[in-house]
């Protein structure tokens, strides 16, 4: 169990993590959260690459803080853009990183190799230097890096980012398959790689877990309440203002705008079938606040 | 647009930390030299002043070569900056003109560049208003001095250097190359100043040198005193040619960089592959299942996999093949010219081409140290792949060490390409033996370990920088502050030597000294403490993660610390500091350790306490007896003796200072002088050991009466030092001299410089007597307690070793086991001046036939891996015999031997005995030709020559004297040479005696006294001699000045007191000279005379119709007498010389043939003077003063081609 207490990251004057707790079983656990949540820097603290002000971080009640191999050595990590090493190509890269993380048997780690650039379809170009990748390709790198040596724990920031249809589809397969008895942890702000993968889940919102539950629970909490309207551009600023207002979107000229309310909120609101990202808008929001129960998980 | 868009070029750009670093660099830089003794550009004192024209012009042309390297970073910044931040698509999609905005980043570069040119020119103007600079090395403030270079220098060199560095980033658009192209330019720079050292290419190298820096010299390298203080850069000669020539060439390549910035994204030619269409519903490929290592296991593995990666990425990298590539072809340079570079080039024996690749791979070794120490440590960052190798469970020490060790591998690498260079160029192009063992040691422990330590000085500082660039910037200053910075402070010591692991002095003869052997082992070990100490630093502060500024670093360093780096620690400390006071303990306590500050403070108080009595005068020793002990073994020697000393002051005797020639009081083991007592416990004693000087005071009691003799018995042990490298005594070759018994009176030095002199009060210098001075007379030039010595020595040392010492060989003998004897007896009284010398030698033997006498066996003992010159210099020393003792007299030993030397560099000459440096002679490759010079001829010569001059003319004490012993020497050894050699080589050596009074002349921070009274200056009595005596010898007629020195020989030669000056050296060549040389007798001795010679424009040629030629020209002639203090010239009032114009069918500038078409001798006495001259010949070439008789600033314009359409006469 991966286990976060009360951490809190400061940058500055930027306060990135404020009193953040998670315990986490393996499964995928999904992050939403809008930029500047502070998903980042909850990732790279849970990867080792940074340490928190205060609070601690426990992989099956050993301190990764204080001692991060701990964490490194089950650990595969995608982080949200990285680089490669020049003239390196992803066969000698994947072998390079493959030895650090201690795969030392020579044909273990080439069968693994062969079959992870397989599986994220890179095996025609294993040969090219990464650094020659296009966006796509140089993701599915990453993720091919990140499940070398069969990670206990698999934190993802972004991964589908870049990714066409396609391969965002074979990148979540993968997860999926990877994901029976590990820890994943999938930052993303795609509401729908959530929602189709995760059966838990947390919404961070200005260096705070706003909320935390299974999708369909926290779908469950909006649930009915959701009504959409039609409506000019000009009159938004007093829907905002006098409505609990959830998102808006423009669609063929007019504008979309979604409100929470258990009652139909006024003229022209129909009540519509409730998707995550509502659920998200309304925790993000502050429309609705976390209950006892809710709290309680969090705490435990 | 344009100027906006460039003021926020420049503000942009002096945002940034580089610019900031380079700009205080510079202005520091700039205040030192201007303000400091230590940095000062040139002689600067009293007589040339640091802020005179040209200084300040030396300053802001050399020093602000630093922008070479600066340069680089703001074109950068300046030019590729969008490429690197990615910031090109925003930035070049705004609607600025595409011309305005290259012209603003190019015109930013260029002005940020001069910017810090400014910075080290305000550096310098407020250095003359520090309160600690030496107000006497000052002259009036005049801004022009500033201002007129930095607009000639300054302001053109940044353009010029900034524009080759934009075209190499308009080409290339790889900043790195930018960066390496630094070291090109440096390259370029060294190469051209090689090249300006050679007198044919000084022109040439004017042109090829970008930052004009050889035209300056060229143009003023003469410049004296006052003009150098004065004189503004003349616009015109080379300097003109070279900053029209190189503005010229970057005002095109400026243009041409520009179109080379095209808007928009570049194209590149890289291949991205395509990506294959993904075929979905392919079922996943099972990932089988591992078990990695624990992250404390597989450690092999993991160290070897980062090292191979750093290593082969390095040496596969494209600045490395540069750099590499550069060395070599620097290398093969400086193998082709060497025989330009150096007038006599040296055999390739395996020492000089050690010293030749070593010299040649230097500076790019530091280099590649600076650019890969920084890279190496940054290249993840670089490489923006952090997060994927930090999050893997690898230990920081592994990454640590790979990056250490990759970087060591390399200069290991680039070392093991010297030796098989080094050992392959000897086997094919090289004498002697192939020495590989001694090569590696050489090359991989001494210069391997050094620049292993700085490697690891310059990836610690790394650890302490924001980023790379700001490092190897910082790191190139650390290093250069080791070099040469850090020997410049007053408190200096060996151990801030950093990384400094030489033992020392090499020579082929004997390898480095064993103490130079045991020092290197412990600075190696007290170094690697450093290093140990560094790691264990550099692995707390390691960059692990995203999170990596200093402060948190520096913050976390205690929860870092776990058991085996604080060991690595503990025994790091306990190493460096343990041996760091183990050599302190010898360097410091066990010996006196004089920082330069220190020691000069002593001799100013030495000088202070004992200058008076030190001219007390002396008794003189008449015999001297030795046994002379040496042990190669074990390297200590004993001197045992006796000395009969008889009082010859013409009044009693009663008090004489006796100087030890060893400090430990327990190794003299007998000092006992007949009928006197040794006094101790006086002021004087105690201020005698205060200050370390090893002096003792006998008494006599009762006095000794004047005329009566007495002994002086001694028998000393001496126990060379055995840390470091200054013991005579080594395993194999020795040579020690007189100093090393006991010496009568007080013996001091001098502080010489003029300026240090006044700043410690001690009053002007003081001068050699004067030459009628009555006391001086009666001592000479080498001693003041003798005149000349019986001499007898018994000389012992290893079984295998030869023992030589002065005086006729009289018998050898074995006196036990493993020692080995000579006997030897002068036959006639010697200078109190000797020398020992013991080596394994082989031996050439030859007899010379006496015309005076028995015949003399002249000897040469030389070390058996040198038999390449031994035949020619047999030759040189028969002729030379044969020429001195014909044109000067008779020879006065039985015998003249040479024994070769290790360590020095010089040859020195006893009574029939000289000891000859190795290199002087011995490994010079002879090359015969015209324009070549044999310095082995010409100092067994020069050697040989002293037998006549120095040994039988033994000057006296006197303002001048150098001129008896050296300057008589210079003249008989340039007779003999000419014979042995030819014309042709002896006028090339006068020409390098010219060029090394002029610019020995302009770089002297005392006075320069005319000939007759001339002091320590070597320009003058070796130089200025040889041109003198040149002149009257040619100018007389052939063999009576000659003739003249041998009268002198006869009245003045082996006499005793009074010793002969320069008054009675002057005397005898007025009585030989004619009346008409009277004049330029004076002007050469009495004077410092400089004619100056040229031809006017119109040089006409037409041929008879006897088929005779006839040219006429103009001749102009001036005659100037220098101030000796400040150089100042100022025109004879009369003209009245002797001139000799020549005539040449080709060049002769290299090729001086003794009997042209026509050599005619006119006598001129107008500034201008039309003359015609007819011969047989058609001449090519119209020489004025094609002997070098007279002494001239500027002989270029003495060498006129005819070129002259033909006219006919009738």
């Amino acid at each position: 169990m991966l286990s976060i207490k009360n951490i809190s990251k400061r940058f500055g004057d930027v306060h990135a993590l404020k009193n953040v707790s998670l315990d986490l079983e393996p499964g995928l656990f999904g992050l939403l959260g809008p930029n500047g949540a502070g998903k980042s820097t909850l990732m790279r603290t849970l990867a080792t690459l940074q340490k928190p002000d205060s609070g601690t971080v426990t992989l099956n009640g050993k301190d990764i803080v204080n001692h991060p191999n701990e964490m490194r050595s089950v650990l595969g990590y995608l982080p949200q853009d990285f680089g490669v090493y020049p003239k390196m190509s992803a066969k000698a890269l994947l072998n390079h990183i493959a030895i650090l993380k201690g795969m030392n048997n020579k044909s273990e780690r080439e069968t693994q190799i062969r079959a992870l650039l397989e599986g994220v379809d890179l095996l025609t170009h294993s040969s090219a230097n990464v650094a020659t990748y296009s966006g796509g390709m140089r993701q599915r790198f990453g993720v091919a890096q990140a499940m070398l040596g069969n990670p206990q724990v698999l934190i993802v920031d972004e991964p589908t980012a870049g990714l066409d249809p396609f391969q965002r589809q074979r990148f979540l397969d993968l997860l999926q398959e990877a994901g029976e008895e590990k820890i994943i942890i999938l930052s993303t702000h795609i509401i729908e790689d959530v929602r189709d993968m995760c059966p838990d889940m947390a919404i961070m919102g200005n260096g705070k877990v706003i909320a935390r539950d299974a999708p369909e629970n926290l779908i469950e909490s909006v649930n009915g309440k959701v009504w959409r309207k039609k409506i000019d551009k000009s009159e938004i600023e007093t829907i905002k203002a006098d409505l609990p207002f959830l998102s808006s979107r423009y669609l063929m000229g007019g504008v979309i705008v979604s409100v929470l309310s258990d009652s139909n909120p006024g003229t022209g609101f129909e009540r519509d079938d409730v998707k995550l990202e509502d659920a998200y808008f309304a925790h993000l929001n502050g429309l609705i606040h976390v209950t006892p129960s809710i709290a309680e998980m969090v705490e435990a | 647009m344009l100027k906006s868009l460039t003021k926020f070029e420049l503000s942009y750009q002096t945002r940034q930390v580089g610019f900031w670093i380079s700009f205080a660099a510079m202005f520091l830089l700039g205040l030192l030299s201007m303000s400091t003794d230590s940095f000062t550009a040139g002689e600067v004192g009293e007589r040339i002043k640091a802020n005179g024209s040209l200084t300040v012009a030396s300053i802001i042309g050399g020093v602000s070569l630093g922008i070479i390297f600066f340069g680089t970073v703001f074109t950068v910044t300046g030019a590729m900056r969008d490429d690197i931040h990615k910031s090109l698509e925003i930035i070049h999609a705004t609607k600025v003109e595409t011309s305005d905005m290259i012209w603003s980043r190019l015109l930013g570069i260029i002005l940020t560049v001069f910017l810090c040119v400014l910075g080290l020119l305000l550096g310098a103007f407020v250095g003359q208003f520090m309160p600690w600079v030496d107000k006497e090395s000052l002259g009036p403030i005049n801004p022009i001095y500033f201002l007129y270079p930095l607009i000639l220098y300054g302001l053109l060199n940044s353009f010029i250097i900034s524009t080759l560095y934009i075209l190499i980033a308009g080409m290339t658009r790889n900043r790195t190359l930018v960066y390496i192209s630094a070291v090109g330019f440096f390259v370029i720079i060294t190469i051209v100043a090689a090249l300006g050292g050679i007198d044919e290419y000084r022109s040439l190298a004017a042109m090829l040198d970008p930052t004009g820096g050889q035209a300056l010299d060229n143009e003023t390298r003469f410049w004296p005193p006052v003009e150098q203080n004065t004189r503004l850069i003349p616009l015109s000669g080379d300097v003109l040619w070279n900053r029209l020539l190189w503005v010229g060439v970057s005002c095109l390549g400026l243009f041409y960089a520009k179109r080379k910035f095209t808007r928009g994204i570049v194209n590149r030619k890289t291949k991205t592959p395509t990506s294959t269409p993904l075929v979905l519903g392919d079922s996943l490929p099972k990932i089988p299942h591992v078990t990695p290592a624990l992250p404390n296991g597989a450690i092999g593995s993991r160290l070897w996999v980062r090292f191979k990666h750093e290593y082969f990425t390095t040496v596969r990298s494209i600045p490395f093949a540069i750099l590499l590539l550069l060395a070599l072809s620097f290398f093969t340079l400086i193998f082709l010219i060497r025989g330009q570079l150096n007038p006599q080039p040296l055999l390739l024996t395996s020492g000089q081409i050690m010293f030749l690749t070593q010299g040649s791979f230097n500076l790019f070794l530091l280099f590649m140290m600076i650019f890969f120490g920084g890279d190496i440590i940054w290249r993840e960052q670089t490489s923006k792949i952090t997060e994927l190798v930090d999050s893997t469970p690898v230990s920081n020490w592994i990454l640590l060490a790979g990056k250490w060790l990759a970087v060591i591998a390399t200069i290991y690498t680039v070392l093991g390409l010297m030796l098989i260079l080094a050992l392959g160029t000897q086997a094919i192009f090289g004498v002697g033996q192939v020495k590989p063992i001694a090569m590696s040691g050489r090359f991989y422990l001494e210069m391997g370990m050094t620049l292993t330590f700085w490697a690891i000085l310059i990836m610690f500082i790394q650890n302490f920088m924001p980023n790379r660039i700001v490092g190897m910037i910082v790191g190139g200053g650390a290093l250069w502050a080791v070099l040469f910075g850090m020997p410049k402070l007053p408190f200096y010591h060996s151990l801030m030597s950093f990384g400094n692991v030489s033992p020392g002095s090499f020579s082929e003869m004997n390898g480095y000294r064993t103490g130079g052997i045991i020092s290197m082992w412990r600075f190696l070990i007290y170094w690697l403490g450093f290093a140990g100490i560094m790691a264990t630093l550099s692995f707390w502060l390691w960059r692990r993660g995203t999170e990596v500024k200093l402060p948190k670093r520096l913050s976390g360093i205690s929860k870092q610390i776990r058991w085996p780096s604080a060991l690595l620690a503990t025994v790091s400390v306990i190493a460096f500091l343990g041996m760091g006071a183990n050599i302190f303990r010898v360097t410091n306590i066990e010996n006196t350790f004089y920082t330069d500050k220190k020691a000069e403070k002593r001799l100013v108080e030495i000088e202070k306490t004992f200058k008076a009595l030190s001219k007390t005068p002396l008794p003189k020793i008449r015999s001297v007896n030795v046994d002379v002990n040496i042990y190669p073994s074990r390297q200590d020697a004993r001197f045992k003796g006796q000395y009969v000393i008889e009082n010859t002051l013409g009044k009693p005797l009663t008090d004489l200072w006796i100087d030890m020639p060893i400090s430990h009081d327990e190794d003299i083991h007998l000092m006992a002088l007949a009928g006197a007592k040794r006094i101790e416990d006086t002021e004087l004693l105690k201020k005698a050991k205060e200050l370390e000087l090893s002096m003792r005071l006998y008494r006599f009691e009762p006095a000794l009466p004047p005329g009566g003799t007495t002994t002086l018995d001694f028998d000393v042990y001496y126990h060379p030092p055995k840390f470091g490298d200054g013991s005579p005594i080594n395993k194999k070759a020795n040579f020690l001299n007189h100093s090393r018994l006991p010496q009568l009176g007080i013996q001091y030095v001098e502080m010489r410089n003029p300026d240090k002199r006044r700043k410690y009060n001690l009053g002007l210098r003081e001068k050699r007597p004067d030459r009628t001075d009555k006391d001086a007379r009666n001592r000479h030039f080498i001693s003041a307690s003798s005149d000349f010595v019986d001499f007898k020595a018994n000389f012992c040392t290893d079984a295998g070793q030869i023992p030589i010492a002065p005086g006729k060989f009289i018998r050898e003998t074995m006196p036990e086991d493993g020692r080995f004897c000579r006997e030897y007896e002068a036959i006639n009284p010697i200078l109190n001046f000797f020398s020992f010398v013991s080596a394994p030698f082989e031996t050439k033997t030859d007899i010379w036939e006496n015309p005076n006498g028995d015949d003399v066996k002249l000897t040469i003992y030389y070390h058996d891996d040198h038999p390449f010159n031994i035949d020619s210099m047999m030759t040189a020393m028969q002729t030379s015999m044969d020429v001195f003792t014909e044109t000067f007299g008779p020879y006065q030993y039985a015998q003249a031997r040479i024994m070769e030397v290790p360590y020095v560099g010089f040859a020195q000459a006893f009574a029939g005995t000289i000891p000859f440096s190795e290199n002087l002679g011995f490994i010079r490759d002879i090359e015969e030709g015209e324009d070549k010079v044999d310095f082995m001829t010409y100092v067994t010569a020069h050697e040989l020559g002293h037998q006549w001059f120095a040994h039988q003319i033994v000057p006296a004490d006197t303002k001048g004297f150098n001129v008896l012993s050296e300057g008589l020497t210079e003249n008989a050894t340039m007779t003999a040479y000419e014979k042995i050699k030819g014309y042709p080589m002896t006028r090339r050596m006068r020409e390098i005696r010219g060029r090394d009074y002029l610019s020995g002349r302009a770089s002297d921070k005392n006075p320069e006294p005319p000939l007759a009274l001339s002091e320590e200056q070597q320009y003058i009595f070796y130089s200025k001699a040889s041109m003198v005596f040149w002149g009257l010898r040619h100018l007389m007629e052939p063999g009576e000045m000659n003739l003249a020195l041998k009268g002198f020989i006869e009245d003045y030669g082996s006499k005793g007191a009074p010793f002969p000056t320069t008054v009675e050296l002057i005397d005898a060549l007025r009585d030989a000279a004619p009346e008409e040389l009277q004049q330029f007798i004076t002007d050469s001795w009495d004077e410092i005379t400089l004619w100056e010679s040229s031809f006017g424009d119109d040089i006409k040629l037409t041929s008879q119709s006897s088929g005779k030629y006839t040219v006429t020209a103009t001749l102009n002639l001036a005659k100037k007498y220098a101030d000796p203090d400040t150089g100042e010239e100022t025109d004879a009032e009369n003209l009245d010389e002797f001139v000799e114009v020549g005539f040449y069918k080709e060049d002769p500038s290299n090729s001086w043939e003794e009997t042209p078409i026509l050599i005619k001798r006119l006598r001129l006495t107008d500034a201008k003077t039309d003359v015609s001259f007819e011969m047989d010949e058609k001449p090519g070439y119209i020489v004025f003063d094609p002997r070098a008789l007279l002494i001239e600033r500027k002989y270029d314009d003495n060498i006129r081609s005819i070129n002259t359409k033909l006219a006919s006469a009738e």
